[in-house]
């Protein structure tokens, strides 16, 4: 019989021998999906981004990787914030002074405006993926280390070990199930993962397939989940940007300061900096004074649309098809005939 | 080593029978053919797309996100259509923002820059990892290191995006080995296909590394460098369809007046008449009648048609009528107004009962005039008294305070006077049919009116309102950024001068005296172009010139419009004489404001640009000093000092380049030397435009000080800037164009109403005690805008303008500089021994 290739195909060491040699993992590794790994794992990528890819990438490395290319992806992101703040402030202060002031109100909200922008992109992720989480059971966010061998660039090249970090969900077509398995050598249920699941959805406990048949309901959330995160979390970082606009922010602009030392200056400033946000958050909601027409609701609608792309967005991840109570064997044939006494 | 799964299969027999449908087949005669174990012909394909296709290419990725959207929905999306969802996000986050962006920009130009903000942003992502590594690269390498191909499930990718999957099959060797070719790489190479895919992989992987560090440093700077490079395009096109739009309604004003009706209003207006028709106009009718029909008027015209109103609804000559309600009701509401004072059983002690309130309004008809009301009133008020009294003979111990009962019902105007409201409740006047159909024919006339009004209103609105994106802004704004170019105004001298006007008048004296003496055509450019521009103005103003009294100009149809709307009550044989004559009387009407607002506007804005004008003229009359005509004026005639001839050019050359408005108020405070050389009568000497001053820098003993008195002085500055006759080179030049009429009109007004002594005031310094006024808002439009104003403000926009091209845009440049000289230490591999032959 033609049996599957198993994903894990390399294996040279195992996790103890890795504690042993202070290396982190030793094969693929499922993670907790906890803040300090999720803090862990992002500054790692964060700084491979700016340092280690980069290096390996300029020099055309044969072991440069789709991976190391795709976690790039947030070099330009920070960097073009930076530099759109910058398009926006750096030359104002060149202005005479009254153009100056202008320019300068335009380019506080931008900068605002995109700290908003990716703030409110990456911690609106969480309205999708919590719900979805506590309503069935499936963490789409769950993390996992992956080993990887590289070929050695040259003769003493003896670290050929890369990690890196995936979500076990990332890929829809290829989900690491293998990595949900329990080790039934340590006394442990192999399915567990799986028939909590089955249960969480209303499968039914003691299944005997439960992992065959989660499998594909699993997908089909992580596939939905990720679309309304992705969908919405633009739509808020949009909301966010809307909500850097108000002009109430310029009120703090005038104030702020960040020199912590000088204590009452920085008190005033965070003080002014709550009224501001509080005003603003209204003035978006509301629109401006002497609003007319579209401008009256467009803050509403904005915000309408966020909420409304998160909450359907969890509702359409956890509208899954529930099995039928009954076999197909209980089931009446209509067309069949029946002698009823 | 690992097993070869196929030769195990093929040693084991398998022990379960296959499936139901597939118990026929015999899988020794498959297994020995080996047909099945064939992947299936890969149908992948490169993609080489020009840029023809790119409109089909763009309608099969909107169709692909489509699908990608609705399998993501229903959970079946592949993890290429899922990639698809963030792209969709993107796009559709930053639509949401330029479209909320644009709710709180009030102009069509500002709100269409936010869009374009929004597709220049996905633009620029687009456009640099082509500029600044693709072309290059195909360049320098001979490859396209962006080469996209279409997956055997038609799925478009990136060749090079996972250097550890490339699927090379789809080059052919052809092509590879064309490649290599123009590397370099050895044509009797051993591997040499191999040797090229590494080569191409490894510029591939190093190009991608280098667009994801570029892209952010340039992604935001081109986004900028393309709304910056399409504002003026699109300014032009939105100018365009504006200018187009207000001459539509103009031609066709009827149909435009169409969209401003308030049909609503008329209809209720229709109903609130036939419901009340017959019955009796009580006050709150005649407002409500009142109010709708004069809606949409200013105060003063809506007084007139009050008034009219007042006429057509025989409000003037009305009766009250006098009945049994009428005692009634007198009597109710002195009840309730003393009520608050006194206790009721008190009241109804002294109150004259109905008979008495009768006989006492017995002696008037039963229908009363407004006069007659006052006497009615006095009659019960001596029944009242008699009463009062009669009540305080019978109860001495608890009199009644007669002063006060009195003072609280009789003393207060006869429209809150509760008794005069009691005998004015009830009129005779109805709303009779007749009436009915005149209010209706009004409300018709008055609402197509007021609908033709309103297109006139939007469209002196679009062509010359003081506002942003008008016709008349728009093109003197293009006048003013053309300025500084064409008076060769370097940038240095921008940013010197950005931030005093005061640098700006010294830097611009000083230019125009360079423009006017030297040689070299540029006085005759800079007024050619000057000539133009003013045509152009006038040709994009011409209907509504108020001058113009042709058919189809503005004039012609304001005219038509308010002579017709009289013309219409004639015809119906309804008199609104008082509107009417607000409306279209000749002095002070509504159709003289609507006719002068814009001549104002267009006087204000020709005469900044002939004031220009007529300074670069004075400036070369001065420079040819020998130029200067004595013909018609005293300007620098030969009698007058030298000293004062260099004080009077001195000030001229001042006041055409700084003078604004409250200067010409004061007449100028200037110092000057009381006692003045008058026995030199030489004339000026003039070296390249510059007057060489004898005397005007010279201490004076005592000091220099202002002489008001000295009426004369500013005479002569004004005469010698607008009565002496223009250089003949500015007179052969304006003279081909249309505008040397309107030049000699504003010259000649400008003496006339301004420059003459005979208004000639300070604070505390009337001369001649004369007071020959022109009002001062005619002044100010005179006037115009000084030169130096106009170059301030201009300039400092370009400063700021510039200084941010110039700082993002050689950032821009240096970018893609560097991106492309890295290019080429790419690629940089050497061949494994032996494969190379020597």
């Amino acid at each position: 019989m033609i049996s599957p290739i198993n994903s894990v195909s390399v294996n040279f060491k195992n996790n103890d021998d890795a504690k042993s040699k202070n290396i982190l993992y030793a094969k693929d590794t499922l993670l907790e999906n906890n803040f300090t790994n999720r803090t862990r794992i992002g500054f790692d990528k964060f700084t491979n981004a700016l340092t280690l890819y980069p290096a390996k990438g300029l020099k055309g490395s044969k072991n440069a990787n789709f991976y190391e290319f795709l976690t790039m992806g947030t070099v330009p992101y920070v960097v073009g914030s930076l530099m759109l703040i910058s398009v926006f402030n750096s030359a104002n202060k060149f202005f005479a002074p009254l153009a100056r002031s202008k320019a300068g109100a335009i380019g506080r909200k931008i900068a605002l405006g995109v700290l908003f922008y990716g703030i409110l992109k990456s911690f609106t992720k969480s309205l999708v993926t919590v719900p979805v989480k506590l309503i069935t059971g499936v963490d789409t966010d769950v993390p996992y280390a992956k080993v990887n061998y590289e070929l050695p660039d040259d003769i003493n090249d003896t670290d050929i070990t890369s990690i890196e970090y995936h979500k076990a969900y990332e890929s829809k077509e290829f989900p690491r199930w293998d990595l949900f398995y329990k080790s039934e050598a340590k006394g442990e249920k192999r399915n567990e993962y799986y028939d909590n699941i089955a249960k969480k959805l209303g499968y039914g406990e003691n299944l005997n397939d439960s992992d065959q048949e989660i499998k594909p309901v699993i997908r089909k959330i992580a596939t939905r989940t990720d679309m309304a995160k992705i969908l919405s979390s633009y739509f808020w970082a949009a909301t966010g940007v809307a909500y850097a606009f108000q002009n109430p922010w310029e009120d703090y602009f005038n104030v702020a300061t960040l020199k912590f030392w000088k204590f009452d200056k920085f008190k005033h400033s965070l003080k002014i900096l709550k009224d501001s946000a509080l005003k603003s958050a209204i003035e978006l909601y509301r629109g401006p004074k002497n609003a007319t027409g579209w401008a009256k609701y467009a803050g509403k609608v904005m915000i309408g649309a966020a909420a409304l792309s998160s909450v359907l967005g969890v509702i359409n991840a956890v509208h899954v098809k529930k099995p039928s109570k009954y076999g197909v064997d209980d089931v009446i044939d209509k067309n069949g005939r029946y002698l009823v006494n | 080593m690992r097993p070869n799964l196929i030769q195990t299969y093929m040693n084991n027999t398998p022990a379960v029978l296959p499936d139901k449908k597939d118990r026929n087949l015999d899988i020794e005669h498959v297994l020995s053919n080996r047909t099945f174990i064939k992947p299936l012909p890969p149908k992948g394909k490169l993609i080489e797309g020009g840029i023809l296709n790119a409109p089909i290419n763009v309608a099969k990725e909107f169709g692909y996100d489509a699908k990608s959207f609705v399998k993501s929905v229903k959970g079946e999306a592949n993890d290429h259509e899922l990639g698809k969802i963030n792209d969709i996000g993107m796009k559709a986050g930053g639509l949401m923002i330029a479209a909320y962006l644009m709710t709180r920009k009030q102009t069509p130009l500002t709100k269409a820059m936010e869009f374009i903000g929004f597709v220049s942003f996905f633009a620029a992502m687009s456009i640099w990892p082509k500029i600044a590594l693709q072309w290059p690269a195909q360049l320098i390498h001979g490859f396209n290191i962006r080469q996209k191909y279409e997956d055997s499930f038609g799925r478009e990718k990136m060749f090079f995006q996972d250097p550890q999957y490339l699927a090379w099959s789809l080059y052919s060797d052809k092509k590879i080995n064309k490649i290599g070719d123009k590397m370099g790489v050895p044509k009797d190479m051993k591997n040499r296909r191999d040797f090229i895919q590494e080569k191409m992989k490894k510029i591939a992987v190093q190009n991608n590394t280098l667009w994801m560090l570029t892209a952010g440093f340039a992604t935001p700077v081109i986004s900028a460098l393309i709304c910056n490079a399409s504002e003026k395009p699109l300014k032009n096109y939105l100018d365009n369809l504006r200018s187009k739009k207000a001459d539509g309604m103009l031609s066709n004003v009827s149909m435009a007046a169409e969209k401003f009706k308030d049909l609503s209003s008329m209809k209720a207006f229709e109903d609130l008449l036939s419901t009340n028709q017959n019955k009796e106009l009580t006050p709150e009718l005649v407002q409500k009648i009142k109010d709708i029909l004069s809606r949409g008027f200013d105060p003063v015209t809506s007084q007139a048609v009050s008034d009219d109103l007042d006429e057509i609804l025989n409000l003037n000559n009305k009766k009250y009528l006098i009945n049994d309600e009428t005692v009634s009701k007198i009597i109710g509401n002195i009840r309730d107004l003393l009520g608050e004072n006194l206790p009721l059983n008190e009241i109804d002690e002294f109150l004259p009962d109905e008979s008495l309130l009768k006989a006492a309004l017995s002696k008037f008809d039963t229908q009363i005039s407004e006069v007659d009301v006052k006497k009615a009133l006095a009659s019960v008020g001596t029944v009242i008294r008699k009463n009062i009294e009669k009540y305080n003979s019978i109860h001495p111990d608890k009199m009644l305070n007669e002063k006060f009962i009195i003072n609280k019902l009789f003393n207060t105007k006869i429209a809150d006077n509760p008794i005069a409201k009691a005998l004015c409740l009830k009129t005779n006047s109805k709303l009779t049919q007749e009436v009915i159909k005149n209010l209706k024919s009004i409300s018709a006339i008055f609402s197509d009116f007021k609908a033709k009004n309103a297109v006139l209103d939007e469209y002196i609105y679009l062509k010359s309102a003081a506002a942003l994106e008008t016709v008349i802004a728009d093109t003197w704004n293009d006048i003013m950024q053309s300025l500084p170019k064409l008076f060769n105004i370097t940038d240095k001298e921008i940013a010197d001068t950005r931030y005093d006007k005061k640098m700006v008048s010294k830097l611009l004296r000083e230019k125009i005296e360079n423009i006017v003496s030297a040689d070299d055509g540029l006085y005759d450019k800079i007024i050619r172009e000057l000539r133009d521009k003013i045509t152009l103005l006038d040709s994009k103003m011409e209907a509504l010139n108020t001058s113009a009294n042709s058919n189809g100009s503005y004039k012609s149809i304001v005219d038509s419009i308010y002579d017709q709307f009289g013309k219409l009550f004639e015809e119906k044989g309804i008199r609104m004489p008082n509107t009417v004559n607000r409306l279209n009387g000749s002095f002070g009407s509504a159709k003289n404001i609507q006719l002068s607002f814009v001549s104002n506007r267009l006087l204000g804005i020709r005469s900044s640009l002939y004031r220009l004008l007529n300074t670069l003229d004075f400036y070369k009359r001065i420079a040819d000093i020998g130029t200067i005509s004595k013909i018609h004026t005293s300007a620098l005639h030969d009698l007058m000092p030298r000293e004062i001839k260099e004080e009077v050019v001195e000030m001229a050359k001042e006041m055409s380049v700084e003078g604004n408005n409250s200067d010409f108020i004061t007449k100028f405070y200037k110092t000057r030397n009381p006692n003045p050389n008058l026995q030199d009568l030489d004339n000026i000497e003039v070296v390249a435009g510059k007057v060489k001053n004898k005397y005007l820098r010279e201490y004076v003993n005592g000091g220099k000080v202002d002489i008001p008195q000295d009426k004369n002085f500013f005479k002569e500055v004004v005469k010698l800037l607008y009565e002496n006759q223009l250089h003949p080179k500015t007179s052969e030049i304006i003279s081909s164009g249309s505008i040397a009429n309107e030049l000699s009109d504003y010259r000649r007004n400008f003496i006339r109403e301004i420059g003459d002594f005979d208004y000639f005031f300070k604070p505390f310094h009337v001369v001649n005690s004369h007071n020959k006024d022109t009002k001062s808002f005619r002044q100010f439009l005179l006037m115009g805008m000084a030169p130096d104003q106009m170059f301030s403000t201009t300039m400092k926009e370009m400063f700021n303008t510039r200084k941010w091209l110039k700082m993002f845009g050689g950032f821009g440049a240096g970018l893609l500089g560097v991106t492309v000289l890295i290019q080429f230490f790419f690629g940089k591999m050497e061949a494994a021994k032996g494969e190379v032959n020597d």
